[in-house]
């Protein structure tokens, strides 16, 4: 794995958890959903910082070379993230679906009586 | 049980349905004075962008305005949490563009006061002689699958799965108005009462071409959902 790219992956790591750490501070960012990006950061830290670990599993899991595998792994995290997201959209759907009905239904009662 | 003790609602769910709305319930209100019954409405004006809920309003039609458009299920759920606040017996799914018909009411209600079944769908298919219109050729294939796969996962043979003339008793009220699936609701809800080891029956009725306005299940979506509806059904768990 080229110098280039371990450096660049070591600063991109980096930032990525300095945007972390401010959202977080900011309040916009629940802890409960941090976790994960911060787990993800710190795999892309390591990745950059130690590159003889994960190239052992190049070849194992038949990449040609450790740069392809780096993005394999981001695109698996990505791919994770996503479906994290669609699990909690779904979630959301079906609170709002409740919060329209009970609102509405409480109208319709409220406008009866007037 | 006699039928004036008996408390029932007609859900009507309506979704840009000015030209229809007012029709269909003169027709139950010319029912219930001619046959001296009582079948209450609810209509559900799903946050339709028309004059549906002006007319019901000036009409003095009981109507629940969705604060937003939710879709099918979840328009049709809203009726049967209303019917479980209010204590109803008995709750009909009644499409609000003229498609069903109130004379058939008796008849899928009876079974419910006979306490042969807790739900019964009004079906096209059971007596072929009854119907008029039977759907297009493609959906009545469509129909058919969701039959089919019905039958596998659950051993029992549902001819109209997306019939949306439907009548639930009390435990099928308060089911409904717990968990009521936002897509696909019919097939879905069916194997899930089924699930719940409650009873359903068909019945056979008429249905009508649509008046006006257009059916919710477009053509290009109809292949997206029979992949959505087998999928959902097969991997469906009984139990509650």
């Amino acid at each position: 794995m080229s110098t280039h790219l371990k450096i660049f992956l070591i600063i991109f790591s980096l930032f990525l958890m300095g945007i972390l750490l401010t959202l977080i501070s900011k309040r916009k960012l629940p802890i409960k959903y941090s976790l994960f990006w911060f787990f993800s950061s710190l795999l892309i830290f390591l990745v950059g910082l130690f590159p003889n670990f994960i190239e052992i599993f190049t070849s194992f899991i038949g990449f040609q070379t450790t740069s392809n595998l780096v993005i394999g792994i981001i695109l698996g995290i990505v791919l994770f993230i996503t479906l994290l997201l669609t699990l909690i959209i779904s979630e959301q759907k079906q609170r709002i679906k409740l919060l329209v009905q009970e609102v509405s239904l409480l109208k319709e009662k409220i406008n009866r009586k007037e | 049980m006699k039928n004036q003790k008996v408390k029932i609602l007609l859900i009507i769910p309506a979704y840009n349905e000015e030209e229809n709305i007012l029709n269909t319930y003169k027709t139950i209100e010319d029912y219930n004075k001619k046959n001296k019954i009582n079948y209450d409405v609810i209509v559900i004006n799903d946050g339709s962008l028309d004059n549906t809920s002006r007319i019901c309003h000036e009409n003095n039609i009981s109507v629940i305005d969705l604060i937003r458009n939710l879709g099918i299920g979840g328009a049709v759920q809203t009726g049967y949490k209303y019917a479980l606040e209010h204590n109803y017996d008995i709750a009909i799914q009644f499409d609000g563009d003229g498609q069903h018909d109130v004379n058939y009411v008796k008849d899928i209600i009876k079974p419910i006061l006979e306490k042969k079944a807790n739900m019964v769908i009004g079906s096209r298919f059971i007596d072929n002689t009854k119907s008029d219109f039977k759907s297009t050729k493609a959906r009545r294939i469509g129909i058919n699958i969701i039959s089919k796969i019905i039958k596998l996962k659950t051993k029992i043979k549902i001819y109209d799965t997306t019939s949306g003339f439907r009548a639930g008793d009390k435990e099928i009220i308060k089911q409904f108005a717990l968990t009521y699936p936002t897509e696909y609701p019919e097939p879905i809800s069916t194997v899930e009462v089924i699930n719940h080891n409650r009873k359903i029956k068909e019945v056979p009725v008429n249905m009508k071409e649509r008046i006006g306005g257009k059916s919710s299940i477009n053509s290009w979506k109809k292949a997206y959902y029979m992949i959505n509806v087998i999928l959902s059904i097969l991997l469906m768990r009984k139990g509650k």
